[in-house]
């Protein structure tokens, strides 16, 4: 195996004509140290090309390969029969490929179709802690490297955003798992919320940051508060500088980071300018890691035990009928006023949800993801 | 990290005119008539699949 003495410098690449194509420069230049593969997003694609496997398979015999899921839904109540075939989906390609790492998202997937909807949080409880702790057993199991889970971009509330990584860190401890934090998620967080870094940061356990991804994102309105507007992760745009600032902040108080990595959708990448523009945020990614060198791991983000996940799956009713009734409101509601009044009388009313102390451009905002993936994508 | 020369030329042209070359899946290996009949039958649905957005992070 290669020795990897500093943080590698990566992308997030993945089978997109315009993502391969803003990326190639890179390559050709060596530039790119690692790549991250969303492993499951391929379930319309039948064959996967020559060249593309080529590509994962020398980054993987590298130990240079990240795999990263998407559509998993981690804390869905109720176990599904897609959520076994992509267990099985990831243990094939994980003895095909060699993955470093393998991560998934925090949250729930809303729609009633596997590949439809995006993910929304959960309430946190020792319910929702032991699926997911379930959850990532079976996780490492199928694919037998680490696991780690990255922090979501949405809150409903401020409580919410203050205990999402002290929540991370208790789903993660049981499988010696790791945390993904997303920066340009953190930069939402802090913006949507109206918080300081070094608050928000200090409530992280950062020895438990294996990567780091960084993109850009855009603005949307609230309907609510005509002055207001929220910051959304959908990874179309330029890495803001903001961000740029985060990482040099943060890189050094995470021991354990060995991947920063560079998000971006294709779908933005449709010109020769906004590819270049790609091309500029890696390198400069580039130049913020290099000035780091990596430290000493202090921990191998492998569970000292093999975990067996036991043969019963967690699962919890009252969860499930919750998600689905929360789901359609999201994706039905005709408005935030509406949304309101069907909240407060379904089986989220004066629970773990406190669906009471949501914030409303927060509740706006999920209902208009919730409406954007509901055909899927 | 360096890769070949060859694969970033088989890259350079699988991207440039975003028909992908069918081969093997991960999770499925085919050969012979069978796997070419499927193949020709899938390239009409492989070419614009190449995926394009993604709902991930929760904010997207």
């Amino acid at each position: 195996m290669t020795q990897q003495p500093h943080i590698l410098a990566s992308v997030a690449c993945n089978l997109d004509q315009n993502l391969l194509q803003a990326t190639l420069p890179l390559f050709i230049d060596e530039q790119v140290e690692a790549i991250e593969w969303s492993f499951d997003t391929l379930y319309k694609v039948r064959n996967i090309p020559d060249w593309f496997v080529e590509l994962l398979s020398a980054f993987g015999q590298e130990g240079r390969l990240i795999g990263h899921g998407v559509f998993f839904s981690l804390f869905s109540g109720k176990w599904s029969v897609e959520q076994e075939r992509w267990l099985e989906h990831l243990k094939k390609v994980s003895g095909h490929f060699t993955f470093d790492h393998v991560t998934e998202h925090f949250g729930f997937m809303t729609g009633e179709d596997f590949h439809k909807g995006a993910p929304i949080g959960i309430p946190y409880n020792s319910t929702t802690l032991a699926i997911g702790i379930d959850r990532l057993k079976r996780i490492q199991d199928a694919c037998q490297c680490p696991v780690g889970l990255e922090n979501l971009a949405f809150s409903y509330s401020l409580d919410e955003v203050k205990r999402h990584g002290e929540f991370l860190d208790e789903l993660i401890r049981p499988v010696n798992g790791f945390i993904i934090l997303d920066l340009h998620n953190f930069y939402c967080q802090l913006h949507n919320f109206s918080l300081d870094a070094e608050t928000l940061i200090r409530l992280y356990p950062l020895d438990r940051v294996r990567e780091i991804h960084i993109s850009g994102g855009s603005w949307d309105q609230t309907s609510l508060e005509p002055q207001r507007v929220i910051r959304r992760d959908t990874h179309d745009d330029a890495v803001p500088e903001a961000v740029f600032n985060l990482l040099q902040q943060i890189i050094p108080r995470c021991p354990n980071l060995k991947f920063v990595v560079l998000e971006q959708l294709g779908s933005a990448l449709d010109t020769i300018e906004r590819q270049q523009q790609f091309q500029a945020d890696f390198l400069r990614l580039k130049s913020i890691v290099s000035v780091f060198g990596q430290s000493v791991p202090t921990n191998n983000f492998l569970p000292e035990l093999p975990l067996g996940p036991g043969p019963v799956v967690a699962e919890n009713t009252l969860l499930a009928s919750q998600q689905q009734e929360l789901s359609d409101i999201l994706e039905n509601a005709s408005d935030y006023e509406n949304a309101v009044a069907l909240l407060a009388t379904s089986n989220l009313a004066h629970s773990d949800w406190k669906v009471e102390e949501w914030s409303p451009h927060m509740l706006e905002t999920a209902m208009r993801i919730a409406q954007k993936w509901k055909t899927g994508w | 990290m360096k890769l070949s020369a060859s694969l970033l030329k088989a890259i350079a042209v699988g991207t440039s005119v975003a028909a992908l070359t069918a081969s093997c899946h991960p999770d499925e290996v085919k050969s012979g008539e069978k796997a070419k009949h499927e193949k020709a039958s899938k390239k009409q649905e492989e070419t614009p699949s190449m995926h394009r957005d993604c709902p991930a992070c929760g904010m997207g």
